[in-house]
């Protein structure tokens, strides 16, 4: 069991080399450069992920700091905006205010105008009627018929709107 | 009683052939001219003339471990061959379990032992060796086959690649000169550099030695018990022996299986280590 046969070594290294030559041309050499391209493709990806996630976390830091700047724009437009409409209300209020009492003023100014004329002109009125009357009083001889009949006859002279 | 007597008879014809259980074991592990390709059925492989060459006797016919040998190197490539496809990135089946195998024995035996550079080139060679010796020890365990690792020249053979390749690409890498002068340790006195040297040249030899030993003899130490477990039906002339026998039969075949694993294993790495020691020397 332990004798040299230098004839089986032969053989032995023949069939041993034949196998290294051919299992490294046929098989080992593609499977160990598909293996290390994976590994490279599979480091690349990683990489290229992690680059990827950090742009994205970058982004979206950025994107929430200009929601952040915009909320703050849209607060400080809105309470522009309503101390603006607050001044133009009181604004708006007072000048109504002084328009409408300018109105009154001249409303009430014209009231009086119109009243002052009006009674300026019934004031002539009954003074004309006053004196026509004590016309024709001093006219006629002022008995009880004669007297019923110029009260008639005035009566007849108003306009025909105060008959009866 | 008929059994025993049965038993009996088969015992003595065996006798009357000659045949004793050493004899039946020994038959079973040595090489031999033939080839028993179906049961019954032998091959009488072709016998050429011995070749002499610097006093050796050198026979080169082909026998029954030679053809092992064939058989075991054709269906690792085969099985290679057929198991990876081209252009296929992502492999499947029994390729990725010979995927996982390479990258283990270049990450884990390579790379460990002989530093980036020098694992991934040596790469193909250690998995040559893994597979090549594996599926030679596990044929040993399919009835008809024998394992050619059981012979002490095949192991000598493969350990004597490594002892070359740790010559070789160590002179290659630090000079003549340089590799054998890296040999002896460094910080020992001038004066017994000549015996230190003469020291490390008898642990290299010792250390493939000892490699080739090494897978020998645990092949050979598994299949001489696993038939001297089944030689025990014949010196106890029972069949009541064969229960107890063959579950202890099962129990050795289940344990070389393992031990072709781990010694196919073994014999990787060492190499791996033997050639990373020689390749880097300041390890």
């Amino acid at each position: 069991m332990l004798q040299l046969e230098p004839g089986m070594l032969v053989w032995a290294w023949i069939t041993f080399f034949f196998v290294l030559i051919v299992l490294s041309k046929v098989a080992l050499k593609p499977i160990l450069s598909a293996i290390e391209n994976r590994e490279q493709s599979i480091r690349n990806d990683l990489e290229q992920a992690r680059k990827q996630h950090d742009e994205a976390e970058a982004l979206l830091e950025k994107h929430r700091q200009m929601i952040a700047g915009a909320e703050a724009e849209a607060r400080k437009l809105i309470k522009e905006s309503q101390t603006i409409a607050e001044k133009a209300r009181q604004d708006i209020i007072e000048k109504a205010r002084q328009e409408s009492g300018k109105l009154l003023d001249r409303a009430r100014d014209e009231i009086e105008q119109q009243k002052e004329s009006a009674l300026a002109s019934l004031r002539s009125e009954v003074a004309d009627l006053a004196v026509g009357a004590a016309e024709k009083i001093i006219l006629h001889n002022l008995d009880k018929e004669k007297q019923k009949v110029v009260v008639d006859e005035y009566l007849k002279t108003m306009p025909g709107t105060l008959k009866n | 009683m008929a059994l025993i007597e049965h038993t009996a008879a088969a015992v003595d014809s065996v006798a009357d052939k000659g045949e004793t259980i050493g004899g039946w074991i020994q038959h079973h592990l040595i090489n031999g001219p033939e080839w028993h390709i179906l049961p019954g059925v032998n091959i009488h492989l072709p016998h050429f003339p011995p070749l002499h060459f610097l006093g050796m006797r050198i026979d080169l016919s082909i026998t029954n471990h030679v053809v092992m040998l064939w058989i075991a190197g054709l269906s690792l490539i085969l099985l290679f061959k057929l198991s990876f496809k081209k252009n296929q990135m992502i492999p499947r089946g029994i390729g990725s379990l010979l995927e996982m195998l390479v990258i283990f024995i270049r990450d884990e035996i390579g790379i460990v032992n002989m530093g980036e550079k020098e694992g991934r080139r040596f790469t193909p060679l250690l998995v040559t060796f893994f597979f090549f010796i594996l599926l030679s020890n596990l044929m040993g365990l399919i009835p008809l086959f024998s394992t050619p690792t059981s012979n002490i020249n095949v192991t000598g053979a493969l350990a004597l690649v490594t002892l070359a390749s740790t010559q070789y690409f160590g002179i290659r890498e630090q000079g003549l000169i340089g590799y054998y002068k890296n040999l002896v340790p460094h910080g020992v006195p001038i004066l017994l550099w000549p015996l230190m040297f003469v020291i490390e040249i008898m642990g290299i030899l010792a250390k493939h030695v000892a490699l080739t030993i090494r897978l020998f003899a645990n092949m050979v130490a598994g299949h001489i018990v696993l038939f001297a477990f089944l030689g025990l039906i014949i010196i106890f002339k029972s069949y009541y022996v064969s229960p107890v026998s063959v579950g202890f039969g099962i129990f050795v075949y289940f344990l070389e299986l393992l031990v072709a694993f781990i010694q196919a294993y073994i014999f990787t790495v060492l190499s791996a280590l033997f050639i990373g020691m020689s390749v880097n020397p300041e390890h």
